[in-house]
């Protein structure tokens, strides 16, 4: 994608159209829409005890009932005071997040004064808009303080990766009006209902910007309906786009003629779809929908890459599939839940990341934001065996199961660790002989050591790296306070990054 | 005063007086060089003209670098003052030393003289080193020895040593000859920023020697890794706390004479006789502490090598006599063996994975190449026991109807096809061979990362062939699978 030029961003706000907006009423519907303002602050994913500069940004969000302000995690991702401002107010009051879904870039918002949306009526939504059919999109955008609304009309209905998390797609549409930044969250209106939620755009062409269509807004929403956010359904599976338009293919396979499919390439360990579906085999059919050889579904009025009918279930859904194996045509029913822990590659956005400071060796887990750390271009910069492992984490047999890819990631130097240096940016793979696949497992293997040393093993490296067990622990201690560390370890729980409240004094 | 400007006068005559006498054994190579196209491996570049310097050895024969006449497709040379430029043809080539001999074809420039060999250097000494790349007259510099370093020369990694020159103005390391009294001391063969790289004399003698008196006898290789062992904890988890020498053995490469003698976590203490340090050095007589694999440029294959192992806190003594050092048998070759190697097979175009074809990824091909490339560049590339194994990659497809469904497939391993596992083009055309799989009609190719199995039918292959080679312009002489008889 990048190699293309491509440039998706997420924005954290609106703008104004290309074309001149029509006279659009919103009636009842502006005291519904909210701007957010965020106060954040990111961990520092190199030191993960420091934070960043707080930084201010703003952003849309709107009034969907008693569950609350529904707008964009991006905009309220490491928040550590939010507030919330109506159409007409001049005070903005207190928000703080209820529920925070950084896979599919959407988040709810509450306010401690339920009377706070009194006389305030709640946006429903609609179905996808069709292609061609015009949308408002309604918000906040930077350069002004009143309330903006950009028409433009439905370009398509894809399914593609949201930027925000970097490393989830999702059901999506297109807009030919731009979305700029303080426009993300805000509502896409036809009439008087949502169709959508504004969240990215394509800085590589005019007037591209994106929404969150209805249906994913609807899975977040049922997803939270238990008080909790589990999140869409993990994949792990690959597949070979459009093989099956090779005739030897589909004869070696025996396809029917006319008769589509997709044929899996690679099934992870930790995917739910492992020990149903394997390498090589045909998926002729997904919840009885076939699918075609370019590995599309016919949905709503688009045909669009199956994964969406996957992509729009819950964690722990009943899922079928219709499988072609060695010419043998079943059903298969799996559970969409993963099998075992894995590196997803995806924006973490932790208030704190896991880490494990001993003996002056800080230990972190591999994440997209730690290899961001390099610079705008981690992706040719970072360590090739990281940048590895981030791409190619279901093919490397020693790390499977891994909860953690573990890092050594900064030396804070004393005489224990003076030989340390080598090891920078090396992966964990054992201590004292013992697997590790958590900071926990680390955590337990260095706690639990006995003996005159602690010996780590690291992926790809064929010396080990030994530090004295005693002088080490002692040195523990000192170290922390020489380099004026105020947590030596952080090992979870994953604690969403926005910490914002309302504060102790209401 | 006066003697003062008498020395002034004299110093400034002085240098351009040396080069004039040099001119008669120092020339200038101009070769025409044809590099091969790993996009296109059926094919090969716009031709390139380049310019080097050579060095007389006698009446007929010039010394000059192995880079210099790699893929020459037309050499000649040309003396200083004289019009004519004289062909010559590679009499030999040391890829390892990065040394060539030429002959001229006919007729050779009158009056060459003989550029007799020097000593060693040692640091701090002041040296000229001479160019003509272009203009009339040699051009020299001044320029004193401030290191020797061990390190690969550029056509093959493997490790020698090098002394480095300060020189601050681009454009050197293309053989310039490095003299002092009159002799050849050294001659020039990189450059990286103000650091000239040159091969020191003994280099130029060694391979001389054995040139005039075959069998030629080349360059060796232990077949191990080391890693220095300066930590103190290391030394105790190694048993190696009595000694303060020695280093952490950390590969041995599976076509090693050592692998059945040598282990991963061995200190080794002694090579050849000499103590290695903790860095992995040792103090040499003229160029102070240096690598200890400087002494890979004393060794010839034949000879005997001895190393003295810790093990488990037990000292041991090993020899083996090694054979010559074959860059071929490196598992992604190095960029002296340039020629792509590479097959057809209906429109799919595969190739082993060489230092050539990542660089055909540009001056940034170690950021630029795909990922995999370099990884398994990196940590994968320990060659095999018998020397053969390769890394296979599909490049990519060309498209025509017989291949649809696989156009956009690039840039990945092939690791099995038609169920065996592939070492090498030859193993892959074998494969594609396999009677079973032909006579059910289909090839299976399976590729990574991603473990994307290929399908495809056999029927018919001739005349996908032959729609390809008249699609996309590919000569007859172009290696396309064939089916065995």
């Amino acid at each position: 994608m990048l190699k293309k030029g491509w440039k998706i961003l997420a924005i954290c706000v609106v703008t104004l159209g290309s074309r001149p907006a029509l006279a659009v009423e919103l009636g009842a519907v502006r005291k519904a829409i909210f701007k957010v303002q965020v106060i954040s602050q990111e961990p520092d994913y190199k030191q993960p005890w420091n934070h960043q500069p707080v930084k201010s940004s703003s952003g849309t969000g709107f009034y969907i009932g008693p569950t609350g302000i529904l707008t964009n995690a991006h905009v309220v991702a490491n928040g550590k005071f939010i507030s919330v401002l109506k159409d007409g107010d001049d005070e903005p009051v207190s928000a703080r997040v209820k529920f925070m879904a950084h896979d599919c870039d959407l988040a709810l918002l509450e306010v401690q004064d339920p009377g706070y949306f009194f006389g305030v009526s709640p946006i429903g939504f609609g179905d996808i808009p069709d292609v061609r059919e015009t949308v408002n999109t309604v918000g906040y955008p930077t350069g002004g303080e009143q309330l903006s609304i950009t028409q433009g009309v439905v370009s398509r209905v894809s399914y593609r990766r949201y930027v925000h998390s970097s490393a989830d797609s999702h059901l999506l549409v297109q807009v030919d009006s731009a979305i700029n930044p303080g426009n993300s969250g805000g509502p896409v209106l036809q009439g008087k209902t949502a169709v959508g939620v504004a969240f990215q755009a394509f800085t590589g062409a005019e007037n591209t910007g994106y929404i969150i269509p209805t249906p994913v807004i609807k899975r977040f929403l049922s997803d939270i309906a238990d008080g909790r956010y589990d999140g869409h359904p993990v994949q792990g599976f690959s597949v070979q786009d459009n093989a099956l338009e090779n005739t030897a293919t589909r004869r070696y396979h025996g396809l029917k003629a006319g008769e589509g499919g997709v044929k899996v390439s690679e099934v992870a360990s930790y995917s739910p779809l492992a020990g149903a579906v394997a390498s090589g085999d045909i998926i002729l059919a997904i919840d009885g929908k076939p699918v075609g050889v370019d590995g599309k579904v016919s949905y709503l009025r688009d045909r669009l890459p199956f994964r969406v009918l996957y992509d729009l279930k819950q964690r722990g859904d009943a899922l079928k599939l219709d499988i072609l194996r060695d010419g043998k045509r079943s059903t298969v029913d799996v559970v969409l839940s993963a099998k075992e822990p894995f590196y997803d590659g995806a924006h973490i956005f932790w208030n704190q990341p896991r880490f494990l400071n001993f003996a002056g060796l800080v230990f972190t887990s591999l994440s997209r934001d730690f290899l961001e750390t390099w610079g705008r271009s981690w992706y040719l910069d970072a360590p090739l065996h990281l940048r590895y492992i981030h791409n190619h984490f279901s093919q490397i047999k020693e790390l499977q199961g891994a909860r953690d890819v573990i890092v050594l990631t900064e030396r804070l130097p004393h005489a224990v660790n003076t030989f340390a240096g080598p090891f920078m940016d090396a992966v964990v793979t054992r201590v004292n002989g013992k697997k590790v696949l958590s900071l926990e497992d680390l955590a337990r293997a260095i706690d639990a050591a006995d003996g005159s040393h602690l010996v780590f093993d690291f992926w790809q490296e064929e010396v080990p790296l030994v530090l004295p067990l005693a002088a080490s622990r002692s040195a523990d201690k000192d170290i922390s306070t020489r380099y004026k560390i105020p947590l030596t370890r952080w090992l979870g729980p994953d604690e969403d990054g926005a910490t914002a409240d309302w504060g102790a004094d209401k | 005063m006066k003697k003062l400007w008498l020395s002034l006068v004299l110093i400034c005559f002085s240098l351009p007086l040396a080069a004039k006498s040099l001119e008669s054994s120092i020339l200038r190579i101009h070769s025409v060089v044809q590099r091969s196209d790993y996009d296109a491996p059926w094919t090969a570049k716009q031709n390139q003209r380049m310019v080097h310097m050579g060095v007389v050895l006698d009446e007929k024969t010039l010394l000059t670098a192995a880079f210099a006449v790699k893929d020459a497709r037309h050499l000649e040379a040309e003396k200083l003052g004289d019009p004519k430029r004289y062909p010559l043809r590679i009499e030999f080539v040391d890829d390892v030393a990065n040394l060539a001999v030429l002959r001229f074809v006919d007729d050779a420039p009158t009056a060459l003289e003989v550029l007799p060999l020097g000593s060693d250097l040692r640091l701090g000494d002041n040296v000229n080193l001479y160019q003509a790349l272009e203009g009339e007259t040699l051009v020299s510099n001044a320029i004193k020895l401030r290191e020797v370093e061990v390190r690969p020369v550029y056509l093959v990694e493997y490790p020698l040593p090098q002394y480095v020159f300060e020189l601050r103005r681009a454009g050197y390391g293309w053989f310039e000859p490095i003299i002092r009294d009159e002799k050849l001391v050294g001659v020039a063969i990189g450059q990286a920023a103000s650091s000239v790289f040159a091969l020191p004399s003994r280099l130029l003698k060694r391979f001389l020697e054995n040139w005039r008196r075959p069998p030629y006898r080349g360059f060796v290789d232990p077949g191990f890794q080391v890693s220095s062992m300066l930590s103190p904890y290391l030394r105790e988890y190694a048993k190696a706390s009595t000694v303060s020498d020695g280093v952490w053995i950390k590969s041995v490469r599976a076509d090693s004479p050592f692998v059945d003698v040598v282990q991963v976590g061995d200190v080794l203490l002694e090579f050849q006789g000499v103590r290695v340090s903790a860095r992995g050095s040792y103090e040499h007589p003229r160029w102070g502490r240096i690598s200890f694999m400087s002494q890979l440029a004393e060794i010839a294959a034949g000879d005997r090598v001895r190393l003295t192992l810790l093990r488990d806190g037990e000292q041991m003594k090993v020899e083996k006599v090694l054979p010559a050092y074959d860059p071929s048998h490196e598992r992604i070759p190095p960029p002296a063996l340039s020629q792509p190697i590479y097959t057809i097979f209906g429109g799919f175009l595969f190739q082993e994975l060489s230092a050539g074809l990542m660089q055909s990824w540009g001056s940034q091909w170690k950021r630029r190449a795909p990922l995999p490339y370099l990884f398994e560049a990196e940590y994968k590339r320990n060659p095999s026991a018998d020397g053969k194994a390769r890394a296979v990659v599909l490049q990519r497809v060309l498209p025509i109807e017989y291949n649809k469904g696989y156009h956009e497939m690039e840039d990945v391993f092939v690791t099995q096809v038609n169920g065996r596992t592939i070492q090498h083009i030859q193993d892959l055309e074998a494969a594609l061979n396999d009677e079973k799989f032909k006579q059910r009609g289909y090839a299976h190719i399976i590729v990574e990362p991603g473990h994307e199995e290929v399908i495809l039918s056999y029927q018919g292959l001739d005349r996908v062939h032959k729609t390809i080679r008249k699609r996309y312009g590919i000569p007859d002489t172009a290696r396309f699978w064939e089916p065995a008889h």
